[in-house]
């Protein structure tokens, strides 16, 4: 038994002679989950795959364990989507056409209004519910398209560039509105080419470029925050000796030392370092890699 | 009594516990999305307009029909005229406001979900192509029939009351017409509805459905008019079955009994060399054509 969240088999999609994806397997878990790459790279291919919309040229794709388009209306009764594209009705108000989503999932009437009512409260929405979308600002618009995403509880939804267009604190509200999914126990699947957006809400990555699958991993296993940057005065060599019997990893380029401990935080360890070898320091930081350098260096051996 | 027990919950979100419906629930859904949107309902009061005028416009002939006949007292019943007769002319009159009814409403079934790329909300819930033209199409379908139905059952019930014997003897002695009045409200629908989706399939803008689709029609009907006068050899025969309006009228005629001489208009002359059935064909025909090539469309558009 498969207890994946999203499984896919050597999947392969063109359009005509332009390929889009290109071989991948990967098995990921249940969670938050980045889909990263350049505009291009495939991101919104794959999600159109993994609900059905497309049908891949080679491979399979499957969700909760069903294959995707064997168990069709199964797997899309227990999914949400919000496009890159703002898709919504402009003539109807946010209370109506949120009732009307709800609906669409097979959602009685009754049952839809008390859904549409907490939904809009949860996403802020609740004041302005019988207003028509059409007099919304883009920040509320996506408001509303995630409202519509979740307002019949999936347990998985997918959310294409959810904070394209938004302004720094529209962006700030809606990450933190994804970020809270996780603990309603609904799984995400977050597809940007901002990567500080990948990092702020989602525990595992999928990165694509050029249509082929880069890496596929838990995020704290891509983004190294234990490193250390080290420069001190004169020889360097007796530092690197100490810091390497205390069982650190030490890279040199110049005078710059660059200090990494497997699982545990260096800094204590680089003080130790540098009393024993009675060095002076020029410069300490903590050196971050963030998923940007994970990107670029992936990008780059490949 | 007290315990020491509790439980923490988040009241932000609470999870859906309750009973899914089934395919019929969707399509009703879309079907009453469909008819709401297309009378404007729950929208801004600039697109209730066209639909309402409209709708006042064929409930007034029937109500001031009604008012003569009850203040004149010349009930059909009375006098031994057809039952039929104000039927028969009211639909003469509905015709047209039905065909401007069906350009305005028949574009916003289709064109909004694909303009406003509300179909991607559709792909991520299990509807599938079937259930979503049932819905915007078979609601269009409806409200257009409804938009018939209304004065002919206003005039339906005037003409019930009006009897000499009662209601109940009138409303017994019209209840055999029904069928036929249904069939040609059916086909009034039919007739205007399956070209305009048909437009609506390919056509970006719903105004530019409405016009492309009134355009086609006046000129099939002058074209078919022109070509019956023109011949009478098999291929005007066969062109006169070109305009849904004259279809429309030859089932009209067919259904309800009606000749050239009853209706005064002399339409079904122009389907004298065919069968008169052969219109309420040609529309059955379009129908299943246009519902044919949506579900070849919209399949592709919602993955199934």
């Amino acid at each position: 038994m498969n207890d994946s969240l999203i499984s896919l088999q050597g999947l392969h999609h063109a359009y005509g002679s332009q390929v889009a994806l290109t071989d991948i397997t990967a098995e990921i878990p249940s969670g938050q989950i980045g889909l990263v790459g350049a505009n291009g790279a495939g991101k919104s291919t794959l999600i159109q795959n993994l609900l059905g919309i497309l049908t891949p040229t080679q491979g399979s794709a499957s969700l909760f364990g069903l294959p995707v388009r064997e168990n069709l209306m199964a797997v899309r009764r227990r999914v949400g989507y919000m496009s890159e594209r703002t898709a919504l009705p402009l003539d109807q108000t946010a209370a109506d056409f949120l009732i009307y989503a709800a609906q669409l999932a097979g959602i009685s009437n009754n049952d839809a209004r008390q859904r549409a009512s907490e939904i809009l409260t949860l996403t802020g929405l609740h004041e302005e519910r019988f207003r028509h979308i059409r007099e919304f600002s883009t920040g509320m618009k996506q408001r509303v398209m995630l409202a519509q995403a979740i307002v019949h509880d999936p347990d998985l939804v997918f959310l294409d560039e959810p904070t394209a267009g938004l302004d720094p604190e529209g962006r700030d509200e809606m990450l933190a509105l994804i970020a809270r999914l996780g603990s309603f126990g609904i799984n995400t699947v977050v597809s940007s080419h901002v990567l500080t957006d990948i990092e702020a809400v989602c525990n595992w990555v999928v990165m694509l470029d050029g249509g082929k699958l880069l890496r596929s991993s838990a995020l704290e296993a891509l983004i190294d925050s234990a490193v250390i940057q080290l420069e001190v005065f004169g020889d360097t060599g007796p530092v690197i000796s100490e810091l390497s019997t205390r069982g650190a990893q030490v890279s040199q380029s110049g005078s710059v030392l660059e200090v990494r401990l497997a699982g545990e935080d260096p800094h204590s360890l680089v003080m130790d370092a540098l009393v024993s070898a009675r060095a002076g320091v020029r410069s300490l930081k903590s050196k971050r890699t963030s998923l940007e350098d994970v990107f670029l260096a992936e990008g780059e051996t490949t | 009594m007290t315990s020491n027990e509790g439980r923490v919950y988040d009241v932000g979100y609470k999870p859906f516990e309750g009973e899914l419906e089934g395919s019929f629930a969707l399509v009703r859904s879309i079907a009453l999305d469909t008819m709401r949107r297309a009378l404007g309902l729950r929208r801004r009061g600039r697109s209730k307009i066209v639909p309402w005028a409209l709708v006042a416009g064929t409930t007034f002939p029937a109500l001031v029909t009604l008012i003569i006949m009850f203040f004149s007292g010349s009930s059909p019943f009375a006098s031994g005229a057809d039952p039929l007769s104000g039927s028969r002319d009211l639909l003469e009159t509905v015709v047209l406001l039905s065909l401007l009814f069906t350009a305005f409403v028949g574009p916003t079934a289709l064109i909004p979900d694909r303009r406003d790329g509300v179909l991607n909300i559709y792909r991520s819930r299990p509807v599938r192509a079937r259930d979503y033209l049932l819905g915007r199409i078979g609601g269009t379908a409806l409200l257009v029939m409804l938009f018939v139905a209304v004065p002919l059952g206003l005039l339906f019930a005037g003409q019930a009351a009006l009897h000499p014997d009662g209601i109940f003897v009138g409303v017994g002695a019209m209840a055999r017409h029904v069928p036929s009045l249904a069939g040609t409200i059916l086909a009034l629908s039919l007739a205007f509805v399956s070209p305009v989706m048909l437009v609506s399939l390919w056509a970006k803008r719903s105004g530019a459905a409405t016009g492309m689709f009134m355009v086609a029609m006046l000129v099939l009907d002058g074209f078919t008019e022109f070509v019956s006068e023109a011949g009478t050899g098999i291929g005007s025969r066969v062109l006169v079955l070109l305009s849904p309006i004259e279809n429309l009228l030859a089932t009209r005629d067919w259904l309800l009994n009606t000749t050239a001489t009853d209706n005064g208009v002399g339409r079904a002359v122009l389907l004298a060399d065919m069968p008169i059935w052969s219109g309420a064909v040609v529309i059955g025909s379009v129908a299943v054509v246009t519902a044919g090539l949506a579900m070849w469309k919209y399949k592709k558009e919602l993955g199934r």
